[in-house]
């Protein structure tokens, strides 16, 4: 199985080239609840996270709902 | 009651969820404050120190999700935030915030206009915060915001109603409710913004930043419900003069 290598927030990773968003959340331990993607400041429907696959040199937005006033 | 949009509030103290020392804290404040709606914020993940799950603890207590634009700099940057959270969320309110200058976090008048149209065409239920300008006021909710939420004084000052004659003005003015929301500090502000009929009242930091922030936050509970009571009631107007409240008789007989 191959690797790709993908920036996410500006911080390099390497995944597995079939890696889709939703394995990104579970890689990274995240709730999926809170947690949205964005490629190329396009917001990426919680749907589609299973079926986006990932290329080499993609730059993804990752954003988590935190505390905040 | 208070109704929002779609939803019923029994509670008329809305709380956020920063600065408190823990998140079990800040869930056991938020259960005590009786809150039904609690603001969040969205932030850029670092992959390498990922934040606790707040989430969880604030649907657990049965409170309603208000994420915020907080980092949003103008209308663009607004927008683009509040799809980011309708998506994380799964909630289309939000708290609508747009602070060039994070010294003050004044909020911006013009972007916050120019984004709450957009976004209450986007079908966001939006609730702006804003400077206590009637006039603004008007403006936001005439382009379709569901309530709105002046500034009492410069947020996390904890200074009070210092904005109070422009607060009534907008409170007489308005046709959605009015949240007053930033620099109120302790209970006794809550109390009088509500007695002044404000709608509602949001309080983050003199509940989060307090030594004891579950029992502020019963605090803040009683003094928004007393408040409240108090404009249902209706205020015996002021006077400059004595008005005796008990018979002044005669003792000694002339």
């Amino acid at each position: 199985m191959s690797s790709i290598s993908i920036k996410i927030n500006e911080q390099q990773e390497t995944v597995s080239s079939t890696s889709t968003l939703a394995d990104i959340i579970h890689m990274l331990s995240l709730p999926e609840l809170g947690c949205v993607f964005a490629i190329n400041n396009v917001v990426i429907p919680k749907s589609d996270w299973t079926s986006q696959q990932l290329n080499d040199g993609d730059a993804i937005s990752l954003f988590q709902a935190i505390a905040g006033g | 009651m208070l109704k929002i949009a779609d939803k019923v509030f029994h509670s008329r103290l809305f709380t956020g969820t920063g600065k408190f020392a823990n998140k079990d804290l800040m869930a056991d404040s938020i259960k005590a404050s009786g809150s039904q709606l609690a603001t969040m914020a969205l932030k850029r993940v670092d992959i390498h120190s990922t934040d606790d799950d707040i989430l969880k603890p604030i649907i657990d207590a049965g409170v309603e999700l208000l994420p915020n634009t907080s980092g949003a700099k103008n209308a663009k940057d607004a927008i683009f935030a509040a799809h980011l959270a309708r998506e994380a969320l799964g909630t289309n309110w939000l708290k609508l915030e747009i602070h060039p200058d994070p010294k003050y976090l004044m909020p911006d008048p013009i972007e916050t206009l120019k984004a709450a149209e957009q976004l209450v065409k986007d079908g966001f239920v939006i609730m702006p915060y804003c400077h206590a300008d009637p006039v603004l006021c008007k403006r936001l909710e005439e382009v379709g915001c569901s309530v709105v939420m002046p500034l009492g004084a410069p947020i996390g000052s904890n200074k009070g109603l210092v904005s109070e004659d422009f607060l009534e003005i907008i409170i007489d003015q308005a046709n959605v409710p009015v949240v007053v929301d930033a620099g109120i500090g302790a209970p006794s502000h809550a109390a009088k913004a509500m007695e002044m009929g404000a709608d509602a009242v949001l309080v983050n930091t003199a509940i989060a930043a307090s030594p004891d922030p579950v029992q502020m936050a019963m605090a803040f509970k009683l003094a928004v419900e007393s408040g409240r009571m108090a404009y249902e009631s209706g205020l015996a107007g002021q006077v400059s003069h004595a008005v005796a409240s008990s018979p002044l008789t005669s003792f000694l007989d002339n």
